[in-house]
């Protein structure tokens, strides 16, 4: 079995096809490497701004809890140091979250992109595997068999006292091995330009998270190995073999998940921008209506006989804004999400899940975003709340709106500016979860898939006509 | 000779597994994605029609001239249907506002953000891979095949030139698949038609049959692929193996390095470094306003008189309209000067970024240029009118509008002299200090009462201004320019013509054995 593998990995890596591939790949994973050093420190300096805006903004206000709780920030979450793995069309999503103490404002666009160049697949280890090493996989293994009987040496091996399950290990994990070589060779280069070129940090989190990308990704290119193997022992000829492979290819990686994407968007249906506003204004006038007439005036003075309806009116018009975008923005989530999920049979959608996952980008980044805006906002306000709880001189109502407030409702007492918690600290340094998770789940399917497929593969081969 | 060459390709292809594969594959997915988009259009066009009307009744309550900011919605493109482009992912709203002059457009009609980030599955798409994948797999075995098969020397025997072979070979495979884009195409319209009820103009028509003309166009190109392939490489395996390559590098990676090494060569400028300038002047502006309001008190005297600013204690400071009016035109006149200082700065610094944006995506043409895939998009978006040149064309029609809106009232004398800046209409009863004097004591003694101030302001005094006051705004959805289409169609003619010239030169030199 040992001297198949190995004939099948030195047969691979000679063949003219393998060599032009791999250096093909080993291009993008470089490319990757120049690309994704340069768009991270892009990115990080666009985040060192926005911490800078915010900084100046809050050291200014702390002379006055009021005027530091109606402070607007404009929260942009740090990059993600593993873009490289799956950049998730990140520069397209809403990435500042708009919030005050009182209130959350919804989403901005604020990229360094441009408007002028489509949306394509970016270079990252999602398209690289997902398109380029999957296309590999399949190159090397769409003859093994067939391309085995037709120049006879099949029948040759087969002499030989080798059961077809030691031919079929052999063929299969030298074909794995073969990639696999040239997958690890790519990523090696990738992490050597990205320490050359002052990249991405990679430190214990990272490389334990591209651990779990480089597990996955061997899964995903196994898969591809034993399918090259199934559909080989099943033709009589090479060019037939790489044809239904081919098709069987094309269908997985670009037309599954797109059909995907369709379907989620007929099933979950996102209210439009009038809905929304609409619905806005509706509930704003019921919050209105709840409160006697004059909860809107106001002559100056915070203890004035109609102030508690004023924080009444004024509490639950921010709280309308929050659940209408709240709602708004989670049924775009789950839109996406079962997109994701339809995408599942096909095992690019998996892996494009799972690498979004491990790097926090795309849909798994905009929801990290859209929850921390939320934690955020209600620590910030927690924090103000007890500070105004301490002063005597306010009468405790706690209201505002966007860049407004009455005079004196809530204390004017300077804070020191270390205290004010700040949002940078839901995130990690590399942009990653503080508490990252585990791929486990796509890991389960994927191992699943290869079993199966390997089931198949092998008794594709045992009833072979090796003639 | 040549139709009898050409009628045997055909029927040959016909008969073979990848024809049906390709024939099934490619018409199922026509057909499904247009028929989704299909019916995402239609739900963007009731919710555009939604937006229009709803916009349409606000613009009924105005009061005052300096209340009007119109909402222009951009309807979707018919087209989108078979590419997306760009008309979902960019806004289709854009309030016209009297200190700012539009830039980008907000609001969607139902779009999910998370999804129109994506890479649209249409035609496009479908196209780009599938039908050039299928094109390539038709051929690759074309002349190695049949060399393989001894059946070359045969016909080769029949008297035919070369030429004709080789053209009866690749006419026979451009026909094959021409079939199922056909197919598909007709199926889809078909069911548009009579299922979604969607009637396309004889314009769109004609944009149809250019978006089926430059799809096959595409798809030829990677049958002269595989035909040049399977004429310079001796073994079909090999053939196809040396598409394949070709084809991965032009239709799937190049586009994607190229936007990718754009964004390194010719980085952007920071766009929150700008937005956080746009903010800091808006501040500064604000200090301006206020320290203008201190100095002339009477800065919302007729200036928000109809709306909510009777609250103002300002609003009784003045005993004589005369008095008020002064400062509040000094006010005005000096607010101004502060705004259209912060205009400046702000579009110079738009200027900029606009022009490093220009650069960037030139320089992606520029890497793209040889991906046939590149040309095909931009054929098919300015076909289907969703390229980024039409959103811009919304944009400058949206600044025209608001020109054309301030010039409009401007001319009617509701306007002080400058562009920017407007008092409300002049009631004669206002400038009479009796009346006004009158008019106060009401304000007053209603506030008193414990009545709201919308209870009996607003519309008692002025007239309303009316719905026709307002230009209408002109933009049609579908505008094809012509150049946009004809370049990129004739790169892949010219890309068609090379590579059938050079197959067909090794083909001269063929050993046929």
């Amino acid at each position: 079995m040992l001297t198949i593998t190995k004939r099948q990995i030195l047969d691979s890596l000679l063949d003219a096809k393998f060599i032009f591939m791999a250096l093909l790949i080993l291009l993008a994973f470089a490319s990757n490497g120049v690309i994704f050093s340069a768009q991270y420190s892009q990115l990080k300096e666009d985040y060192r701004v926005s911490e800078a805006e915010n900084s100046n903004l809050m050291r200014g206000r702390c002379d006055n809890l009021q005027r530091l709780a109606i402070m607007e920030q404009r929260i942009l979450p740090p990059p993600s140091a593993l873009a490289f793995i799956a950049e998730g069309n990140s520069d397209t999503l809403p990435n500042v979250s708009l919030l005050n103490a009182f209130n959350r404002y919804g989403y901005e666009f604020q990229h360094r992109s441009d408007d002028r160049i489509p949306v394509l697949p970016s270079l990252d280890w999602n398209f690289i595997v997902g398109i380029l090493l999957t296309l590999l996989a399949i190159l090397v293994s769409y003859n093994a068999v067939c391309g085995e009987r037709r120049d006879g040496t099949l029948r040759l091996v087969l002499a030989h006292p080798v059961s077809r399950l030691k031919l079929f290990l052999g063929k299969y994990i030298g074909l794995l091995l073969a990639i696999t070589i040239c997958f690890l060779v790519g990523v090696a280069l990738n992490l050597v330009i990205f320490v050359l070129l002052d990249g991405p940090p990679l430190d214990g989190t990272t490389i334990q998270q591209i651990g779990w990308a480089v597990l996955l990704s061997i899964c995903t290119l196994s898969l591809f190995v034993l399918a090259g193997l199934t559909v080989s022992s099943m033709t009589q000829r090479p060019a037939v073999s790489l044809v239904v492979l081919l098709v069987f290819w094309i269908i997985v990686a670009f037309a599954l998940p797109g059909l995907g994407r369709l379907i989620a968007e007929q099933v979950v249906e996102v209210p439009t921008q009038a809905e929304v506003q609409a619905e806005t204004a509706e509930r704003l006038q019921q919050a209105e209506d709840s409160v006697p007439n004059y909860a809107n005036f106001w002559n100056g003075d915070p203890f004035a006989q109609n102030i508690p309806y004023r924080a009444e009116l004024w509490t639950s018009r921010n709280e309308v804004i929050m659940a209408v975008n709240d709602s708004y923005f989670e049924a775009q989530i789950n839109q996406a999400s079962l997109a994701k999920l339809l995408a599942f049979i096909s095992p690019q959608g998996i892996i494009a899940d799972s690498f979004q996952n491990l790097s926090s980008t795309g849909v798994y980044g905009f929801r990290r975003l859209h929850e921390n805006a939320k934690r955020y906002r209600s620590i910030l306000n927690r924090f103000l709340v007890t500070r105004d709880a301490a002063d005597s001189g306010t009468p405790h109502l706690v209201y505002g709106g966007r860049g407004f407030f009455d005079p004196g409702t809530f204390s004017q007492k300077p804070v020191s500016y270390s205290a004010v918690p700040r949002a940078a600290s839901l995130w990690s340094e590399t942009g990653l979860p503080v508490e990252t998770e585990m791929p486990l789940i796509h890991l389960i399917i994927l191992l699943a898939a290869n079993l199966n497929m390997a089931m198949i593969a092998f008794i594709a081969l045992a009833r072979y006509d090796p003639r | 000779m040549f139709i009898v060459l050409l009628w045997k390709e055909i029927r040959e292809h016909l008969m073979t597994f990848r024809f049906a594969a390709a024939l099934v594959t490619i018409t199922l997915l026509i057909v499904c994605s247009v028929w989704f988009l299909g019916e995402d259009y239609q739900r963007r066009l009731n919710s555009y029609l939604q937006a229009s009307e709803a916009a349409a009744l606000l613009e009924r309550e105005y009061v005052v001239p300096s209340e009007i900011s119109p909402t222009l919605f951009r309807p979707p493109s018919p087209l989108s249907m078979f590419t997306q482009g760009e008309d979902r992912r960019f806004g289709n709203s854009i309030q016209i506002k009297r200190w700012e002059v539009p830039r980008e457009a907000t609001g969607n009609y139902g779009t999910g953000l998370l999804m129109a980030a994506q890479a649209p599955f249409d035609l496009f798409t479908i196209v780009a891979t599938v039908v050039s994948l299928f094109g390539i797999l038709l051929t690759y075995d074309a002349i190695s095949g049949e060399r393989e098969r001894g059946l070359l020397r045969v016909q080769s025997s029949y008297g035919a030139s070369r030429l004709t072979l080789y053209s009866a070979k690749f006419l026979g495979a451009a026909v094959c698949l021409t079939i199922p884009i056909v197919l598909g195409l007709t199926a889809s319209l078909v069911a548009l038609n009579f299922i979604l009820d969607i009637v396309f103009t004889p314009g769109e028509w004609l944009a149809v049959g250019g978006v089926a003309f430059a799809s096959v166009l595409y798809g030829t190109v990677f049958v002269a692929l595989g035909l040049g392939c399977s004429v310079l490489v001796r073994r079909s395996s090999a053939a196809i193996v040396l598409a394949l390559l070709v084809w991965t590098i032009t239709v799937v990676v190049v586009p994607s390095v190229a936007q990718g090494a754009a964004g390194t060569l010719s980085p952007l400028d920071s766009q929150f470094a700008i937005s956080s300038l746009e903010r800091g002047t808006e501040a500064d502006a604000r200090k301006k306003h206020e320290e203008l309001a201190d100095k002339y008190p009477a800065y919302e005297f007729g200036y928000w008189t109809s709306s909510f600013s009777i609250k103002s204690e300002r609003f009784f400071k003045y005993d004589s309209w005369e008095q008020g009016y002064r400062d509040a035109e000094s006010f005005i006149r000096g607010l101004e000067l502060v705004m259209q200082a912060r205009a400046d700065t702000i579009r110079q610094a738009y200027r900029e970024s606009e022009a490093r944006k220009a650069e960037q995506s030139e320089t992606e043409q520029l890497l793209a240029v040889f991906s046939p895939s590149h040309h095909l998009r931009h054929a098919l978006t300015s076909l289907t009118s969703t390229n980024y040149s039409r959103y811009e064309d919304y944009l400058e029609a949206a600044r025209r509008y608001r020109a054309e809106l301030l010039d409009n009232f401007r001319r009617k004398g509701y306007f002080s002299d400058n562009v920017l800046s407007f008092f409300s209409q002049r009631d004669p009863e206002e400038i009479d200090d009796a009346k006004y004097g009158e008019r106060v004591a009401y304000y007053r003694s209603q506030l008193e009462s414990g009545k709201r101030y919308d209870e009996f302001m607003g519309p008692k005094f002025l007239e309303p201004v009316s719905a026709s006051d307002l230009p209408p705004f002109e933009y049609s959805f579908f505008g094809m320019d012509s150049g946009s289409v004809i370049w990129p169609l004739g790169i892949l003619a010219i890309e068609l013509a090379l590579l059938l010239a050079t197959g067909l030169a090794v083909f001269q030199r063929y050993d046929i054995r």
